[in-house]
């Protein structure tokens, strides 16, 4: 079974301070300077993937792994932690151009990388990126690849060479399903899905696999054409205003924090209930 | 411009998310003309028996009743495509659900049309579609033009609602049975069935919503009961679901539960955007975090700056003297 992992690097969102925000409202947002993580989503789905092949490795299934990204050279260091995890196939489009709120682009180039290298029985991949928040790209995928889709996933494993046991969470609640490949797999918030870090002996026995360079231009992909095609377009930015109040209750003690927070603005409201 | 809007009446929350595209239709002055057939709604139901209470709880005057086997997106999207082909609607209006947004994108894509995801607001300018949303992990908004017709967008999460009761002589609906329709790609086989519930945490007037600083499963399932005890739901952030100390649908924010209390009570939480955006329509925000630069501090109405177990521990005694007196 040949199971491809999509994963896009991105600043990490949590560390930019609020004024960060406030001055940089131009058209795109600058944020090379911020440190780089796998998207949260994709980091799931990079976990799960190997949860699975960990448990398929019992029952003697051959299962070969891909992880794959769009974009520049310093998802390289990712993607030769990816190696060392485990991961026997690590490529890279090379693409500078900023495609954060083009996944029509995104998922044209992934389907003419899947059409290239594959084929591929599983795609999993995240629900939605912390830059662009498109939340489109997996089901782009699934559309133009004709396959099912599953999102909001949580967990899967293998049931059968053929068959996947997926758990996701949609509109009516949690279910678990059998799905037959080939399908998308769009992870959401699952559970103890944290990447997990290589040993020093994986690292080792890693460092002389290659990472495959791919240009655009080999999958027949046209940059011009594909933000030409995009269906919609940002226009402009702005920034977003949550302040309240931020009344702060002083005190010498935090019981007496407590002590006056409870008398002035919890009592009579607990007691009105 | 003429639209539909689509809902899954499979899901348990199907009239909550009715309401908000009600009140989105409204404020956008969009529910002039409701006229039979023309800006009409298209609702997806699986079980038979529930079709009468759909009809009556429905805030809409016209609309397509179509019975389905079950929820699979797969097998909507080809009846819609059935349904709308011939004269296709200019926009169509998901709701701000994970079934809405699956669908809008990937009808547009059906249809050679545009879709955007998570809207808050739409303009028209020089006769095209520009729709608002949240981007950055809703650190800033963006705007967006839809450049091919038809326009598909489902609506932002926890949008305010429009309670209409409209009496069911007054509502103009016909039925449509595609319950035995298959198509060729059948993933799924159910190996078990949802729980039919809505979540508890929209409907509660006090959420108590834990962060990660609250440190450890133990903690959050002493929360819990604090929680239980003063009447309140506990919610909780990403890490905290992340480190399973607590389960997925107790997750408040743009991924999880977006909620609407009096009183949202935040302990140990950053109040990152994310997060934020799950309790932004809360009446009052008390925030208890250790750190003066959290950005929580400035996002709530009254703050506490100091340990918030101490202040939790307080407040559980005070109202435990309180029920005693
Ligand atoms: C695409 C995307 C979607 C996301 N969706 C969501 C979502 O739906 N919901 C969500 O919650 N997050 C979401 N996140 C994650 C979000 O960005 C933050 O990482 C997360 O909300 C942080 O959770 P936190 O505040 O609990 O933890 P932290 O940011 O680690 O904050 C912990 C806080 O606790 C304080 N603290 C620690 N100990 C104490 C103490 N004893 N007393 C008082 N204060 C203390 C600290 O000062 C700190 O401010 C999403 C992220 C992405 C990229
Ligand atoms: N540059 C990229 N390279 C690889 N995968 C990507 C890229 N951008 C987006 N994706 C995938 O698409 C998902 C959804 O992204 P989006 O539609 O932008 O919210 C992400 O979670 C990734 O799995």
């Amino acid at each position: 079974m040949r199971i491809l992992v999509l994963f896009k690097i991105v600043p990490d969102l949590d560390l930019l301070q609020d004024k960060e925000w406030t001055i940089k409202n131009t058209l795109p947002v600058e944020t090379a300077y911020v440190k780089k993580i796998i998207n949260v989503y994709d980091e799931s789905a990079l976990e799960l993937t190997l949860k699975m092949a960990d448990h398929s490795i019992n029952n003697k299934q051959q299962i070969e792994l891909s992880a794959f990204t769009i974009g520049e050279p310093h998802a390289d260091l990712f993607l030769k932690k990816l190696l060392a995890l485990g991961f026997n196939n690590t490529y890279r489009v090379q693409c500078s151009a900023d495609l954060r709120f083009n996944p029509y682009a995104i998922a044209y180039i992934i389907t003419a990388f899947a059409s290239q290298y594959g084929p591929y029985d599983l795609i999993a991949m995240g629900m939605q990126s912390s830059d662009g928040d498109n939340a489109k790209t997996a089901l782009l995928v699934a559309e133009m690849l004709t396959w099912p889709c599953i999102t909001g996933v949580t967990g899967f494993e293998l049931r059968d060479l053929d068959l996947v046991a997926v758990r996701n969470i949609n509109d009516q609640g949690l279910v678990e399903q059998l799905v037959h490949e080939p399908a998308v797999l769009a992870v959401g918030n699952a559970p103890c899905s944290l990447l997990r870090v290589p040993t020093l002996r994986d690292i080792k026995s890693a460092a002389d696999q290659e990472i495959a360079i791919i240009s655009l231009q080999s999958l027949g992909c046209d940059l011009k054409k594909l933000n030409r095609q995009n269906d919609t377009e940002l226009e402009s930015l702005n920034t977003v205003n949550n302040t309240r109040a931020g009344l702060v209750i002083e005190g010498t003690s935090a019981e007496e924090k407590a002590r006056l927070l409870y008398e002035k603005h919890l009592k009579g409201w607990l007691s009105s209930r | 411009m003429k639209y539909k809007v689509i809902i899954n009446a499979c899901s348990p929350s199907y009239k909550a998310r009715a309401e908000e595209i009600l009140s989105f239709l409204q404020e956008h002055h969009l529910t002039s003309g409701n006229a039979a057939g023309y800006n009409e709604a298209i609702v997806f139901y699986a079980e038979e028996q529930k079709a009468e209470d759909i009809i009556n709880r429905l805030p809409f005057k016209t609309f397509k009743m179509v019975r389905i086997k079950h929820y699979q997106p797969e097998i909507i999207l080809t009846i819609l495509q059935e349904l709308e082909i011939g004269s296709p609607a200019q926009i169509y209006i998901f709701p701000g659900d994970s079934s809405g947004n699956e669908l809008a994108v990937r009808f547009a894509w059906r249809l050679n049309g545009s879709s955007l995801v998570a809207v808050e607001k739409i303009t028209i300018q020089d006769n095209a579609l520009v729709g608002i949303k949240k981007v950055y992990s809703g650190n800033l908004r963006g705007a967006f033009i839809f450049n091919y017709k038809p326009y598909c967008f489902s609506l932002a999460r926890g949008m305010s609602r429009f309670e209409a009761d409209i009496p069911v002589e007054k509502k103009n609906y016909t039925f449509h049975d595609y319950s035995s329709k298959t198509i060729s790609l059948q993933p799924h086989d159910y190996l078990e069935s949802p729980k039919e519930e809505e979540n508890k945490l929209e409907k509660s007037s006090f959420i108590i919503a834990a962060g990660r600083g609250t440190g450890n499963s133990m903690e959050i399932s002493r929360l819990q009961n604090i929680a239980r005890e003063l009447g309140a739901e506990l919610g909780v952030s990403r890490p905290v679901v992340m480190n399973a100390w607590a389960p997925l649908d107790q997750l408040l924010g743009a991924s999880g539960a977006v909620v609407s209390p009096d009183i949202c009570l935040t302990l140990a939480v950053s109040g990152s955007p994310p997060f934020y955006y799950g309790i932004e329509k809360s009446k009052t925000i008390i925030a208890v975090n250790h750190d003066e630069h959290a950005p929580i501090l400035k996002a709530a109405d009254i703050v506490i700056i100091d340990d918030y177990k101490k202040v939790i521990d307080t407040l559980i005694k005070l109202a435990a003297d309180e029920k005693g007196a």
